[in-house]
């Protein structure tokens, strides 16, 4: 669908995969869709993984056809590198007012050539590799990128103006303005997923100022085949490393960091990004420091074991500290439980903090909606339908309404998608909405 | 773009801001108003790309080299030069070569 | 060697402030983050363990908890709240309660009324000694009326009666102190096998390390304020033990001249007053994590060394601008909060450390030597 109308039957928050998948499964029952995406392309999280556990699909391989599928459905509209800024009961459904931001390109006209990106001359930490690799002023952010149109950050540009003399059809825009639009619609779904716990969230482990301190996203983009380095590299030197740690329940399961709960996918992509280091590298060793592996779905316990079978050393024990040695290598201190808790100090390449999940948005401002005691959105009937807010009409799905995997965050949307329709059945969204403009 | 030509486009739309009879206000002309031009730490952002990336094209002019290598030669952090040269690896200015001990090196892709 | 399982250890550690060992879910981040912990020692998830398994024997022959300077970083980042800080100095007052074999301790421990009331019951006795014999205070004073013109101490309390007290309170202190002191020594190293020549070469370091208190610097927080405080403390009240118990006979001064012995007792005064505030401060304002919790026997003890060198001192002063009733009556006071202090909290209650601290660290060396000596024995790594 092209064009931005004047209603929708729902609306989504997010296009992450869960998202997507509301969207979609929504739009297969004939309802009509707006999805808000708040990043220039759609994807979330799911489109920079690398490969995903348990099955070690490609991720881009399973997530692309999904982001296609979506943009090209005839019932749904995406508009990304937008943002939701109110939305108001309006019987029978809401108002809701959406900021379209400027990309300085126009969409409709941008064929995605990147030529204007290939002529910038200014090199920018580029946000989907975590800043390890470079993207440039005006830029597409990756290969996938749906819509795969030009952005361009001002906050970096030079204003040299090469990017418009370059653009073969004369799409970049300089004078675009941030454009306040108003939708109707007539059911919500929330989809708006995850943060990782900031890195600088603790200070036994550097503070975040350690470059040799990894995000776990930012390992999935560097072992990704179009990643920043093009291989797995370490970010202070290149330095191919020998020998990588992963530090479990960096971010999760913490009182002192404020963020208790079990994040459940940290245990199982660092046993999948630890493995295919295993591939990827050779002669690395690779250990594991955990307080507990909570292998928890279908096929992940037999993941873990092959993953212990081939040749990732797992040992119980929480590091405790991290601190940077000569040649910015890592020392860590940890007590081994596996060894009747002898102290260890070890040296490692490189260190992953396994960080947990956060909610990426909680709606400030904007979504009058209950948040649950770890932050993310509440679910008001968790055992029967997950999917309920404490609004009538605003469903919530993935990692929104708290930590959980791909598999998890796909079902949880569907369900979602679903109850929004029988929400829309229920009020007669669209016989009312006809009656209103016929009246 | 170097020094020169950055000043050279600050002049025109300098000259043009002031007297709009001379030359029409360009789209880029007016981004830039509404910004308030470049910060200043952007300004200073981006003199020291274009210094360090002229480091390592020279560097690498005079042969295929590690990180390390390329860091002691152009006196610069391991970590700015390495994220500079990945930079210019990924638009296709430098390519990987040979694997030297534990680092890569990389040189110069030739232009045709 | 068979381990008894002490089922209701909870509600044996309770009252001690050892409730959280609960939450622990032996991660191992206490013994990690802790400087002190080494690779033979480690603590405090081991010891936190046998807590949890009601390992009272185990718990017994561990001198861990005395290893430890209460720094606060495990609790600070104990992922579970677990407090292991806070458990291990609980363990420290319940060890204390273990190794003495009257049972005072104990009462004190567990039961804050007895605690108070011992502690009025020792002040009254003293109240009493100046009350009713007749060659001693109030009384003797009585048949002096020229004494309460200007003072002269002799007449109220005679030095010679003050010192022979001394002595006899500093043997009876040192008797139940030691016994106590050997009792641990026994159930430390009951079982172990250790040559006398590891006794003996490694005896140097329990003085070292009573009097420098050097292991203290291997924490990584708050060093030098924590050692400062002690080593203030420890040589302040060292000083004024020496004036009391060996030099009384210049210390006690008769009339209001000034003694040169009077300056060491400035000094005393000082460290005291100065280090104490200090310490009762921090545990109103419970910043630090050793301060967030206090037992009522943390209190008794700053709360008794504080109004031992506040009166000591206004006696003094009183003394020296001649003004007799004053002085009595502060020397009275004075005593009536030294005698619990002297009697319960050295042997019995928080001060027994002084000694309990240098002896596990020599144990500990002690324990090493002999495992070095037993050349192709396996290490104790495991323990
Ligand atoms: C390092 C790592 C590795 C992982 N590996 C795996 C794996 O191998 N297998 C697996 O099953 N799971 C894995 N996961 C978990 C997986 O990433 C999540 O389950 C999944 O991405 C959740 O999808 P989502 O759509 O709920 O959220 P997201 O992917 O976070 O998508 C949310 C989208 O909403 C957008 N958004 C946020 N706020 C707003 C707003 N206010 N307005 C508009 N849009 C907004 C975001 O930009 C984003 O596009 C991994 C997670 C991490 C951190």
């Amino acid at each position: 669908m092209d064009e931005f109308k004047k209603r929708y039957d729902g609306l989504v928050i997010g296009g992450g995969i869960a998202g997507m998948q509301a969207a979609l499964d929504l739009a297969e029952q004939d309802y009509e869709v707006l999805l808000i995406e708040k990043d220039p392309s759609i994807g979330g999280v799911m489109i920079g993984l690398n490969k995903v556990f348990p099955t070690l699909d490609c991720s881009s391989c399973i997530c692309t056809p999904r982001m296609a599928e979506s943009v090209h459905h005839k019932n749904i509209k995406i508009q990304a590198y937008s943002e939701v800024t109110s939305i108001r009961r309006h019987d029978p459904g809401f108002k809701v007012t959406v900021r379209k931001k400027p990309r300085y390109v126009i969409e409709d006209k941008c064929i995605g050539c990147s030529q204007c990106e290939l002529e910038c001359p200014v090199d920018v930490p580029h946000e989907f590799d975590h800043g390890l690799g470079a993207r440039r002023a005006i830029y597409i952010p990756h290969g996938n990128a749906i819509p795969q149109v030009a952005t361009l950050d001002v906050d970096h540009c030079t204003f040299c103006g090469r990017c418009a003399k370059v653009c073969p059809t004369q799409c970049v825009d300089y004078t675009q303005e941030a454009e306040d639009v108003e939708v109707d619609v007539g059911a919500v779904i929330v989809t708006t997923g995850l943060n990782i716990t900031p890195m600088d969230a603790k200070k036994e482990y550097g503070g975040g100022h350690l470059i040799n301190v990894m995000n776990p996203l930012a390992m999935e983009a560097i072992q990704a085949s179009n990643g920043p380095f093009g291989r797995p590299l370490r970010p202070s030197d290149g330095k191919v490393p020998r020998t990588i740690a992963y530090v479990q329940c960096a971010g999760s399961r913490d009182h002192t960091i404020g963020i208790p709960y079990c994040s459940r996918v940290c245990c199982m992509y660092a046993l999948k990004q630890a493995l295919l280091l295993r591939h990827y590298l050779h002669d690395v060793e690779i250990t594991l420091y955990h307080m507990d592996i909570r292998a928890f779905g279908k096929g992940y316990e037999q993941f873990y074991r092959r993953v212990m079978n081939e040749g990732v050393n797992i040992v119980k024990g929480k590091v405790a500290k991290i601190t940077e040695v000569e040649n910015q290598d890592l020392l860590l201190r940890v007590e081994r439980l596996d060894e009747g808790g002898r102290l260890e100090e070890r040296r490692y390449d490189l260190v992953v903090l396994s960080q947990g999940l956060v909610p990426a948005w909680q709606g400030k401002g904007v979504l009058d909606i209950e948040l649950g005691d770890d932050g993310f959105f509440k679910s008001i009937s968790p055992k029967i339908s997950p999917v309920l807010t404490s609004a009538e009409g605003i469903f919530v799905a993935g990692v929104a309404a708290g930590p959980k995997d791909i598999p998890d965050a796909i079902v949880e949307a569907g369900a979602a998608a679903m109850e929004a329709a029988i929400h829309l059945e229920g009020i007669g969204y669209r016989e009312q909405v006809l009656t209103a403009s016929q009246s | 773009m170097n020094d020169a030509q950055i000043n050279q486009t600050t002049a025109e739309s300098l000259s043009a801001a002031q007297n709009p009879k001379v030359r029409e206000k360009r789209p880029i002309d007016i981004l830039r108003e509404r910004h308030g031009g470049m910060s200043p730490e952007m300004k200073e952002y981006y003199k020291e790309q274009t210094r360090i990336k002229q480091l390592l094209k020279e560097a690498l002019a005079r042969g295929a080299k590690t990180v390390p290598e390329l860091a002691r030669e152009c006196g610069l952090e391991p970590s700015v030069t390495m994220w500079n040269l990945m930079a210019m690896r990924r638009y296709g200015k430098v390519v990987e070569e040979e694997l030297r001990g534990e680092y890569y090196a990389y040189r110069l892709k030739e232009v045709k | 060697m068979g381990y008894r399982l002490e089922t209701h250890l909870d509600k044996d550690l309770a009252p001690f402030g050892g409730e959280t060992f609960n939450k622990c879910f032996n991660c191992g981040n206490c013994t990690a983050v802790c400087g002190l912990s080494k690779e033979d020692t480690t603590f405090p998830r081991r010891y936190i363990r046998y807590m949890q398994l009601g390992l009272k024997d185990k718990m017994m022959e561990s001198i861990d908890p005395w290893l430890c300077y209460y720094c606060g970083d495990c609790s600070d980042t104990c992922p579970r709240e677990a407090e292991p800080g806070e458990l291990m100095m609980s363990s420290r007052r319940w060890l204390t309660s273990l190794y003495d074999w009257t049972g005072l301790s104990r009462l004190m421990y567990r039961n804050n009324y007895m605690h108070v009331l011992l502690m009025t019951v020792m002040a009254l006795l003293v109240f009493l000694a100046f009350i009713v014999p007749s060659n001693f205070g109030f009384g003797l004073l009585a048949q002096h009326p020229e004494a309460m013109e200007t003072v002269m101490l002799e007449k109220f309390t005679p030095v010679e009666t003050v010192h022979l007290a001394d002595w006899l309170l500093a043997a009876l202190v040192s008797f139940f102190l030691l016994s106590n002191a050997g009792r641990m020594v026994y159930k430390v190293m009951k079982g172990q096998k250790a040559s006398l020549s590891a006794f003996l070469t490694q005896l140097p370091r329990l003085i070292i390390h009573g009097v420098s208190q050097k292991r203290w610097k291997e924490c990584d927080k708050d060093v030098w304020k924590n050692w400062i405080r002690h080593i203030f403390l420890v040589t302040g009240y060292a000083t004024m033990f020496l004036l009391v118990v060996v030099f009384l006979q210049d210390f006690q001064v008769n009339d209001s001249s000034v003694h040169f012995t009077s300056y060491f007792g400035y000094y005393a005064t000082a460290a005291l007053l100065f280090v104490t505030m200090w310490m009762m401060i921090d545990r109103l304002r419970m910043r630090e994590q050793s301060a967030k919790k206090s037992h009522a026997t943390d209190w008794s003890f700053l709360i008794l060394l504080f109004l031992v060198a506040l009166t000591g001192i206004l006696m003094h002063l009183f003394r020296i601008n001649n003004w007799p009733m004053g002085t009595y009556t502060m020397y009275m006071l004075h005593l009536m909060a030294d005698a619990p202090l002297i009697l319960l909290v050295v042997p019995f209650g928080k001060w027994s450390h002084l000694i309990y601290r240098p002896i596990a660290v020599y144990l500990q060396a002690v324990k090493e030597k002999a495992r070095e000596q037993r050349v192709g024995a396996p290490s104790l790594v495991t323990g």
